[in-house]
């Protein structure tokens, strides 16, 4: 599970789809939405559930750019309805596999909203989570397989761990970025406002 | 006067200049009362099927914006026919709330339907500026079926969810509820276990809609804290970091209706006061 291709990710992952949707799998395509491919907040909750189980991983419930107001506090990522130079700054380190214009001009959320339903995104998002579910035990070596809720047991030996969730991992991402990248990028131009004064 | 404070718009059966494709849909408002007391008109239509061939339909209805957005939406079939029931449903709406309250009557076309930046829909035209109203909207779809619900009060925000039984995971429950909701659940006889499931689900989303930004903030941001089953109102309240996007909801409590009818659960909030 941890070394899955992008390709064999999405190749599972369309087929999570097209049976929740109860569509051709060859209709789900990397660029495609999954709410135009007719899924209803339901079947979003399906999908989740299904990849879930099948990848071994914990997606987050919320998006990452609501984590990250969580964290920087309201207007700074986003105000009104748009995200800010500092939103977009973020989402672009977060996503630096979108497309540039992605992040030109104004950026709605709902258009976020957008990218945030692509197929491509969920199997980037999978691919990433998968890295933290262990495909061997730590203790024995020993192969690992799914155990009860979110965790991972070993066949060898019994050792077990719980699995990291995706809300864990964009917060902790989300804290290293506030920290390193925009708390010094942030002094940075305070001290410049202050030297123009 | 009823124990939400809203009035049921007396809407006309239709509006003279086009026919409403959409029926007045009064069971999904019936909890908000009629009477001189309310804080404003309300309407709700309902729509079954398209009455015509989807792209015949769209030239009848449709802006020459969300016309262009039409042509251009590379969705499957389900989700092109379900869009263009929704926005037929929410023009009617809108129509009738509009010939009622102001005696004016608006082509279909005249009321644009487009997302706010949060992906909220907002009813549009020159029409809001000539008459100085500004109606909210909410719409929802599910299984081939658009429900919507209009209101005209300044700051008045609305919800409406629809989803149908059929075919539905009975183990949503694990990621769609808490384990304090779960039990609640749980209390529940088992033969109305499913439905009640689905109109918590509902109450969640018509809840996370008048708010206007969605399940975008967590499915866990909308608590539900409790479940009368013989009127079907639930009440919500936000909770966690959901507060930081509306601190004026902080131990605030949201009143969810919802009922069933056939195999179709729904869901109508309606909120007034500021909430960010």
């Amino acid at each position: 599970m941890p070394n899955m291709t992008e390709s064999e990710v999405f190749d599972k992952f369309a087929q999570i789809v097209a049976r929740s949707l109860r569509i051709d799998a060859a209709q789900v395509s990397i660029d495609a939405q999954l709410n135009d491919l007719g899924a209803e907040s339901l079947d979003l909750i399906e999908i989740t559930m299904e990849t879930e189980s099948q990848f071994h991983i914990f997606l987050p419930d919320k998006s990452i750019l609501e984590t990250a107001v969580e964290v920087f506090g309201s207007d700074i990522l986003e105000k009104d309805g748009y995200l800010t130079e500092e939103g977009k700054r973020m989402m672009m380190c977060r996503l630096p596999e979108a497309d540039a214009r992605t992040f030109q001009g104004e950026v709605a959320i709902k258009d976020l909203q957008s990218y945030f339903l692509k197929i491509g995104s969920w199997v980037r998002m999978v691919q990433a989570l998968a890295k933290y579910t262990p495909g061997e035990c730590a203790e024995c070596g020993g192969r690992m397989t799914a155990s009860m809720g979110f965790r991972m047991k070993c066949v060898s030996c019994g050792q077990e761990i719980t699995l990291r969730s995706g809300e864990e991992l964009n917060r902790a991402w989300v804290r290293e970025y506030y920290e390193n990248e925009y708390l010094p990028q942030a002094a940075q131009v305070a001290v410049s406002v202050n030297a123009i004064q | 006067m009823d124990a939400f404070g809203f009035t049921v718009c007396d809407a006309p059966d239709d509006v003279q200049c086009t026919p409403c494709l959409s029926r007045l849909w009064d069971a999904a408002i019936a909890p908000y009362g009629r009477g001189p007391h309310g804080s404003g008109p309300l309407v709700c239509c309902r729509l079954d099927a398209l009455p015509l061939e989807p792209d015949l339909l769209a030239h009848l209805l449709l802006s020459p914006g969300e016309w262009e957005f039409w042509r251009q939406m590379r969705a499957v079939d389900k989700r092109r026919r379900e869009w263009l029931l929704g926005r037929s449903v929410a023009k009617d709406a809108v129509r009738r709330l509009v010939e009622k309250q102001a005696g004016v009557q608006l082509a279909p076309a005249d009321v644009e339907i487009r997302p706010d930046p949060y992906g909220r829909p907002e009813a549009v035209g020159s029409w809001t500026a000539r008459l100085g109203i500004q109606p909210a909207i909410s719409i929802s779809h599910s299984h081939g079926t658009a429900v919507a619900l209009a209101a005209l009060c300044p700051g008045q925000l609305l919800g409406i969810d629809l989803e149908s039984l059929a075919q539905r995971r009975e183990d949503f429950e694990a990621i769609a509820f808490s384990p304090d909701e779960r039990r609640m659940l749980a209390a529940i006889p088992r033969e109305s276990r499913q439905e009640w499931a689905l109109r918590m689900w509902c109450g969640k989303e018509a809840v996370a809609k008048a708010l206007g930004r969605g399940f975008s903030i967590g499915i866990q941001a909308f608590h539900i804290i409790g479940a009368e089953t013989g009127s079907g109102i639930l009440q919500l309240e936000l909770r966690d970091q959901a507060l930081e996007h509306f601190p004026r909801l902080r131990g605030i409590s949201i009143k969810a209706y919802t009922a069933r009818e056939k195999d179709f659960v729904f869901s109508t909030t309606i909120y007034q006061g500021a909430v960010e």
